[in-house]
């Protein structure tokens, strides 16, 4: 016998002998094994000794259980013995459920699909909402914002001032970080480009909780002003286009135009914010860190260990109204939120969608419910002579009803890896519809999946959905009289009356239910649809886009901008192919926008009033007559709108309207007041054009103005360029050729097609449309399953009746009508319920969500057609099959 | 005096057992004899708990010899009957003898020749 075998029986036999036989046991086997060994040599000696160990291992086994039983046996064993009763109940559950195969795989496909659909909508709001953030410090990091309750958008970032000011203040944070979007021109080596960059202060990193994979990452000392051009570079950007080079630290790259030292490389897999591939340092000057009014930092703080948000909440409030006290301008109704970094960074419109979603998956299980509770009512009468034996011989009616719900419970737990299954493949198809382009704005996408918390919240899921589903039928089927249903032997000529009623209130129920889902889906992808295709203000067609960001060094005054849009535009304008090209500040769908306090020409504005904020856009002459936006009254902007001439503004058709009476702007002066002390020069208004459609959340027909870029130089030109042949995507290489030419360095972020880009921005909701789609299919199928099961039910259990309406004359028509009128009784009852639940469903959903489609007649009378003629057609089978009962058979059947 | 207490079948063997062993009474040659005499094979555990239960009720004692190289340097667990473990022996064996005084117990063929 080996060494490490002898320890591990030694060991095996110290667990398994009371300690003062230990050593003597050991002794005997040693003793007995030498004479085992000289009388039949070693190798059956081995094997006497390995036997030996066994016996006293399953001895040992063998008393432990007793003890055990024996000490719990008191509580076992009181009463009703109720442990002892659930596993012999789970038993006879079992064995009852082997016994009906077809009704448990019906129940089991059932509730899986039900709880599945629910198990990835779980999955997609724990991953996208609860916790999208895989950082190592994700569980205390919380968002600081400057919320100022007059203000629609519920985010706001801060102003250096401030955060500096909360730095030095507040005690709740072990970090308080914050970070500036930077959208960073990457020249030199390759081609250049434009990576998505933050410019962060030197308590991000600590604060997020990384560690570098290579040399080190942005610290306080890089904050200091003249010292913060270092950058770290994301694994991914280090990967692509630094090759993985290990000697990179050190090395000076070209950022924006200006030497930024590289020092070092993030873990990979670590791109935050917002899939970030390269991170600056932000090292505020004098001046700006004194700004106060300009707000452009998103703010992250790690709470201490044991602080709770609360607390924080009260600290930073506290801090606020001080610093509101010190400087009242610049902060006036200035509050601190503290939110957590999830709630915080959230996409507004993304909770209110993924409910949306909810609720039309819990529609779905409510349905799938529905069903097993009629398919368990329908069994349960075939049960009643078993049930009814039960009870006579003294079962209590919770027992039987304990039983009936053990035998669903274990249904629904067989359910659960079925369900697993759904939810993994919706989710596959989720992830498929979604561009891999747009992955990086859904914070949390990478995470989607099925993990440990998934499978737990999909059992709990199962079992509550089953027991839920099995108590209305086990209630029901335990009411009754074991003399009569005994004596009837379960076969009567009708079924029991007010069964009946309660399985067709259960399929009136479902009607109800799969109406207003099959509204919201239709609403969902209607809206989807129009979102992408439907009226836009502007023709997206044919339209190819491009987006510049000039450097500031290169850049740094308004002749040069001015001339590299006159440039950009002349070169652009000669490509052949191209019918007219226009520049815009900001691109219509993009999601970004542009505002300034505006005031108008002899209004009643007091000054230091607020102010209305209305979005800006900065276009050239062409821009209107290239996007096809109609004008309106007067005349576009003309090369004429030069830097020496008249300012000039052209209004939306919702601006005219909302500040001057009747529209009549043009001719009409107004002026941007960034600053109260210096407002802009008076702007004359020389046209009004039509309303474009530039978010379809929030600023849908929103009042907007436009002012030449030559007299407002950008340095954010966005190139649209309408194409002659119709096809904008065979332009690119020509267009991005002119833009070189035009700036060897400049590099053009998003080519693409205008309805490319359309289609992008809408893609989440045609993913949720196409959502809402499946699980209105889902509902739908499961309510015509649901109506012909009980159709069928109720036509073989009135065979016997049927048999005799024919003995005594009734033709199949007669017996066609009078199975499809009780089919169409209960879909109108059903509907009429549903169109009441559709209608309140449908206007929280316009009011909440997207607005753009109202609940129109044509789409309800479409819905309720849809579902009104599957149903029919359901029905059509079991009423078929009720006409050619054969009465001679039926009548001798009983 | 209190009465004799009662012995279990492989008790009163085991009793025997140690009795007819004397000084060379352990756990091993306890368990060759009752094979060889009484032709009882005991499973270790069982002897182990039996000889414990005796022990508890004080019918035998046992104390530990010298580690022994034989045994991987391990004692021997040596037991004596007490003297109400010679108590218990002598009042089974007179429960027997009442018993069986003045009869006989029949040979088992007979009983198969008085089958129909």
């Amino acid at each position: 016998m080996n060494g490490w075998e002898r320890r591990f029986v030694e060991w095996l036999i110290g667990r398994s002998v009371a300690s003062p036989w230990r050593e003597t046991t050991l002794g005997d086997l040693d003793e007995e094994y030498a004479d085992e060994a000289l009388r039949r040599g070693p190798s059956a000696a081995r094997r006497w000794y390995r036997w030996q160990t066994l016996g006293l291992v399953a001895g040992a086994a063998r008393r432990s259980v007793r003890d055990l039983t024996s000490s719990v046996a008191p509580f076992l064993y009181v009463g009703d013995r109720p442990m002892r009763t659930l596993f012999q109940e789970i038993r006879t559950a079992t064995r009852a459920l082997a016994h009906q195969p077809g009704l448990v795989l019906v129940v089991m496909l059932t509730l899986a699909l039900g709880v599945g659909v629910n198990a990835s909508t779980f999955s997609m709001i724990d991953a996208l909402v609860l916790r999208p953030y895989a950082l190592p410090n994700a569980d205390r990091l919380t968002m600081l914002t400057e919320y100022a309750p007059a203000d629609e958008e519920r985010q706001q970032s801060v102003s250096p001032a401030n955060y500096y000011d909360w730095r030095r203040q507040a005690a709740s944070f072990d970090r308080l970080a914050a970070f500036e979007w930077w959208w960073a021109n990457l020249a030199g080596g390759s081609e250049p480009e434009h990576v998505l960059g933050f410019q962060v202060t030197g308590e991000f990193f600590d604060a997020v909780g990384v560690r570098p994979a290579l040399g080190r990452l942005i610290g306080p000392a890089d904050e200091s002003w003249g010292h913060d051009h270092v950058v770290v570079l994301s694994d991914e950007l280090w990967q692509r286009r630094f090759g993985a080079r290990a000697d990179i630290i050190g090395e000076t790259i070209r950022v924006e135009g200006e030497p930024y030292v590289v020092i070092g490389v993030a873990p990979p897999g670590f791109d935050f914010p917002m899939r970030a591939a390269l991170w600056g340092a932000y090292g505020a000057s004098p001046e700006r860190a004194k700004t106060r009014d300009s707000r452009s930092l998103t703010v992250i703080g790690l709470l201490k260990a044991g602080t709770t948000l609360h607390q924080a909440q009260a600290e930073m409030s506290l801090i606020g109204r001080t610093l509101r006290e010190r400087y009242p301008v610049a902060n006036r109704q200035r509050e601190v939120q503290v939110y957590t970094l999830a709630y915080g960074l959230m996409d507004i419109g993304l909770p209110s969608i993924l409910e949306l979603v909810q609720a039309g998956a819990l529609f779905v299980l409510l349905i799938a419910g529905l069903n097993i509770s009629n398919l368990l009512l329908a069994r349960s009468t075939d049960r009643q002579r078993e049930i009814a034996l039960r009870l006579a011989l003294g079962a209590g009616r919770a027992r039987v009803v304990r039983q009936l719900v053990l035998e669903s419970a274990l249904m629904g737990l067989a359910s659960v890896p079925a369900a697993l299954g759904c939810a993994w493949l919706a989710m596959q198809l989720v992830k498929q519809a979604m561009p891999a382009r747009l992955e990086r704005y859904v914070e949390g996408w990478q995470q989607l999946g099925v993990d440990g918390r998934l499978v737990v919240a999909t059992t709990i899921f199962a079992l509550v959905a089953a027991v839920l589903v099995s108590l209305i039928p086990a209630v029901r089927a335990t009411r009754l009289d074991p003399n009569i249903s005994l004596r009837e032997g379960g076969r009567s000529a009708t079924a029991g009356r007010g069964r009946h009623r309660l399985q067709s209130l259960l399929v009136v129920g479902e009607m109800a239910l799969v109406l207003p889902l099959l509204v919201a889906s239709a609403l969902a992808t209607v809206g989807a649809e129009r979102f992408g295709h439907g009226p836009q203000g502007y023709e997206a067609a044919g339209v190819l886009t491009l987006q510049t960001a000039l450097p500031a060094v290169t850049y740094a005054d308004a002749a040069a901008q001015r001339q590299f849009t006159d440039r950009l535009l002349d070169q652009v304008g000669r490509v052949p192919g191209v019918a007219s090209a226009g520049m815009v500040s900001i691109l219509p769908a993009t999601g970004q926008n542009s505002s300034r306090p505006i005031e108008i020409d002899g209004s009643a504005a007091a000054h230091g009033q607020d102010l209305p904020m209305l979005p800006l856009r900065i276009t050239s002459a062409r821009y209107f007559e290239t996007m096809r936006i109609p004008v309106l009254q007067g005349r576009a902007f003309t090369e004429a709108d030069r830097e020496a001439a008249e300012p000039v503004a052209i209004v939306s058709r919702a601006m005219a309207q909302q500040f001057w009476l009747g529209g009549a702007s043009v001719g009409q002066r107004f002026r941007m007041v960034q600053d109260p002390k210096t407002p802009g020069p008076w702007l004359t208004v020389v046209g009004v054009v039509g309303d474009t459609v530039d978010d379809w959340f929030s600023r849908r027909n929103a009042p907007m103005f436009y002012v030449p870029y030559r007299q407002f130089p950008t340095m954010h030109p966005a190139l649209v360029v309408r194409s002659a042949s119709g096809d904008p995507t065979a332009l690119g290489a020509a267009v991005l050729q002119a833009l070189h030419q035009v700036d060897r360095d400049e590099p053009a972020s998003d080519v693409m097609s205008m309805e490319q880009l359309l289609r992008d921005k809408t893609a989440g909701l045609v993913v949720v449309g196409g959502m809402m789609g499946v699980l209105g299919s889902l509902a739908l199928a499961l309510a015509v399953v649901g109506l012909y099961s009980l159709l069928a039910y109720v036509v073989s259990r009135r065979r016997h009746e049927i048999g005799i309406r024919m003995a005594l004359g009734a033709d199949r028509g007669r017996v066609l009508r009078l199975t499809l009128r009780q089919a169409g009784v209960l879909m109108a009852v059903g509907i009429a319920i549903g169109l009441g639940l559709a209608m309140l469903l449908a206007k929280a959903m316009e009011g909440a969500l997207f607005g753009v489609v109202t609940l129109e007649p044509r789409m309800v009378v479409a819905v309720v057609l849809a579902l009104v003629v599957t149903t029919l057609a359901a029905s059509v089978v079991p009423a078929r099959r009720a006409t050619q009962t054969d009465p001679a058979v039926a009548l001798r059947e009983i | 005096m209190p009465e004799a207490p009662y012995l279990g079948e492989l008790e009163h063997l085991l009793l025997l057992a140690i009795l007819q062993l004397e000084d060379e009474a352990y756990t091993v040659s306890i368990r060759r004899v009752l094979a060889a005499k009484a032709h009882r094979a005991v499973t270790r555990g069982a002897l182990y708990t039996s000889l414990d239960r005796l022990e508890g009720r004080g019918l035998v004692t046992s104390r530990l010899g010298e580690p022994l190289a034989m045994r991987g340097g391990r004692p021997r667990r040596y037991f004596e009957v007490t003297a109400r473990g010679l108590e218990a022996l002598h009042s089974a064996r007179a429960a027997l003898a009442n018993l069986s005084r003045g009869m006989e117990i029949p040979e088992a063929a007979s009983l198969r020749s008085r089958r129909p």
